[in-house]
């Protein structure tokens, strides 16, 4: 099927009413998420997925792309307004967004970011478009030695993206690894770490671990941030529609801004491990030294709003090609996302846009179809995101708990996952308060079958010779960039007093944008 | 590691279900004992250390989630939500008594209507049959 027909087929999909409406849904719930600060993608996507049980695939997985891209529109919008960034990619437009709105440029800060990341997201989607039927043949070269070599590719990428030193990092891919081995083993179907209880037989269920991990230890952690008595946040009236176009003005310096930062994002969001928080990062720092006028940066330029949050919608496109066309998901989102494609019985991969041409195109066409209704909403519907916000945190997160035990127990009725869901909390919990990032646990645990799956069937293939993991040249290109990762890291972590220096001068800049009243 | 010897590790070229798992193990040993070496200079000490307060609401509130569990095959779904609604509410700050549990009244009633008549789902029932 060539791009044009897979495109008529996508939109067809995607136009049907159930698939429109799983868009619309996930997009305003995705915007609604990156509005309320402390539930950021990954733990939308989380308090979400027991819906998608309800629903076929291709439904499940546009709801799922509305979220995610949802929650990069929504999150800027707090950014911009009240100086709180609804989710960490949106951190960097708090340097500058705001500094808009103080000076009575919120309409144009709010505007030029809504634009932006509709222009990213639809670059993105062409790049997508593009990029994604090509490497879809390539990856059906695709042995068990390759899968292998990818994913421990895509584990090394993750850890050495990740914050935190990469041996934490690594430690948690390792975690989640060892949680994926729980229960019956595929090949021989001897229970593994079960301890003689029936529940584990089947294995850690997906749903509590990742409910726990992001949604429960989110509410965790914010409550020791809160002040006993706190109420919502106060909110500086919204700009109107109209004054939310941006000048011709405007849009000349955001043009050059726009353009980098929706191809930055994207390249970035192909990368396991590249969020839209490093895209945003990356964006900023580039137009920064690229600015004629570098020192208005942090003060109000119009320039450190634009770029960033193209980059980081970009990004969101981005991450799904690994993910539909190798089946290796780049971040924590797309790993929810896989999870809940194999829910459905749809392993994502090479053989997807063939075997389910519907659910790969009507993916692609939802982005097209999501990012136009998320311009048309964002824009009008300001004044009603930002009354989110007034809601009280002490409703707010029990009201997140209470969603995490009725999702859990409504996929599988029962009460032993609901204590996961709790133990996985509290896990999840200390492992943040420690510094330890989750998102690679996560990506350890979903792809651990596979990994485990294709390393033994190659040591099998080989009778036991590791010799099989460089006969070929895609495998020795893979595991040769995975130990440069590695090495990398290994020389970064040796020179880290001046990288921690560099990042600290910008953690010092964010703070200190934070206090000024 | 000391239980995946036990599943087996069999030959390198027919892996034993312990195969993975211990090797997995062993990593993580490597891992840990590298991270107790170079330690990341970052990490925070929990806050209980800290301040009393927050490790005291965090540890209240696991406890409230796992005598939740306890009482869920006694007091049924309903009751057992109502009662961790409220405690979560005061948890997190609402103050006095009426607002709590009105919220955790309709939050019950809420779950009732729509998840159990409207999605057929069904909750555990106690020894009331409520």
């Amino acid at each position: 099927m060539d791009i044009l027909q897979g495109m008529v087929t996508g939109f067809s999909v995607c136009l049907a009413p159930t698939k429109l409406l799983a868009c619309l849904f996930g997009v305003i719930v995705g915007t609604a998420m990156g509005v309320l600060p402390g539930i950021g993608p990954a733990g939308a996507v989380a308090l979400l997925i027991p819906l998608t049980f309800h629903m076929d695939a291709a439904s499940a997985v546009i709801m799922i792309a509305g979220i995610y891209y949802g929650t990069q529109y929504g999150g800027s919008t707090t950014s911009i307004l009240v100086n709180i960034p609804g989710e960490a990619a949106s951190v960097i437009t708090c340097l500058d967004g705001h500094q808009m709105t103080r000076q009575g440029r919120a309409g144009a800060a709010l505007g030029i970011s809504a634009f932006g990341s509709f222009i990213a997201g639809t670059i993105g989607v062409v790049g997508l478009m593009v990029v994604a039927p090509p490497l879809a043949e390539f990856a059906l070269k695709f042995g068990p030695p390759e899968i292998f070599s990818l994913v421990f590719l895509a584990f090394t990428l993750v850890a050495f993206l990740s914050s935190g030193s990469m041996t934490r990092s690594l430690m948690m891919v390792v975690l989640g690894l060892l949680l994926a081995t729980v229960g019956q083993e595929a090949i021989t179907a001897i229970p593994r770490f079960t301890f003689g209880s029936v529940d584990l037989q089947s294995g850690l269920d997906m749903v509590p671990l990742i409910m726990g991990l992001f949604g429960l230890s989110e509410v965790l952690l914010s409550l020791e941030n809160m002040k006993h008595g706190e109420g919502a946040v106060t909110v500086r009236p919204t700009p109107k529609f109209l004054d939310l176009l941006p000048d011709r003005q405007d849009w000349k310096r955001s043009a050059g801004p726009i353009g980098r930062g929706s191809l930055i994002g994207f390249l970035i969001g192909l990368l396991p491990g590249g969020t839209g928080i490093i895209a945003a990062f990356a964006s900023y720092a580039i137009e920064k030294r690229l600015s004629d006028h570098p020192e208005s940066f942090g003060q109000g330029a119009i320039e450190g709003v634009a770029g960033p949050e193209a980059a980081n919608n970009g990004a969101a496109q981005g991450a799904f090609i690994p993910l539909l066309t190798l089946g290796i998901p780049g971040n924590a989102v797309m790993a929810l996302t896989l999870g809940a494609l194999k829910i459905h019985g749809i392993v994502p991969g090479p053989f997807l846009m063939t075997q389910h041409p519907k659910v790969f195109w009507g993916v692609v066409a939802s982005m097209y179809v999501g990012n136009i209704l998320l311009l048309a909403l964002n824009l009008p519907l300001i004044g009603m995101w930002v009354r989110l916000l007034r809601i009280p945190t002490s409703i707010l997160y029990p009201l997140i708990i209470f969603f995490c035990i009725i999702g859990t127990f409504s996929v599988s009725n029962s009460i032993f996952d609901v204590g996961a869901l709790f133990i996985f909390g509290f896990l999840g919990y200390l492992l943040r308060r420690l510094n330890f990032d989750l998102a690679p646990l996560i990506l350890g645990f979903i792809l651990g079958p596979i990994l485990e799956t294709s390393a033994r069937q190659s040591l099998i293939m080989s009778g036991g010779s590791f010799g099989i993991f460089y006969a070929s040249m895609i495998t020795m290109i893979l595991l040769g960039l995975a130990f440069a990762v590695l090495g990398t890291a290994l020389y970064s972590e040796v020179k880290k007093g001046k990288l921690s220096k560099g990042l600290a001068s910008l953690k010092r800049e964010i703070e200190a944008s934070q206090e000024k009243p | 590691m000391i239980e995946s010897v036990r599943l087996k590790l069999d030959a390198i070229r027919d892996p034993g279900p312990g195969f993975v798992p211990f090797f997995l193990g062993l990593t993580l040993a490597i891992l840990s004992v590298i991270a107790f070496i170079f330690p990341d200079r970052q990490v925070r000490m929990a806050a209980f250390w800290n301040d009393w307060r927050k490790g005291r609401d965090i540890l209240f509130i696991f406890a409230g989630l796992i005598v939740y569990l306890l009482l869920i095959r006694i007091l049924g779904f309903y009751i057992d939500t109502f009662l961790l609604m409220a405690f979560l509410l005061k948890i997190f700050g609402e103050r006095g008594l009426k607002r709590p549990l009105i919220i955790a009244l309709t939050t019950v009633g809420v779950t009732y209507l729509f998840f159990h008549k409207l999605l057929f789902i069904p909750f555990p029932q106690g020894l009331l049959g409520i």
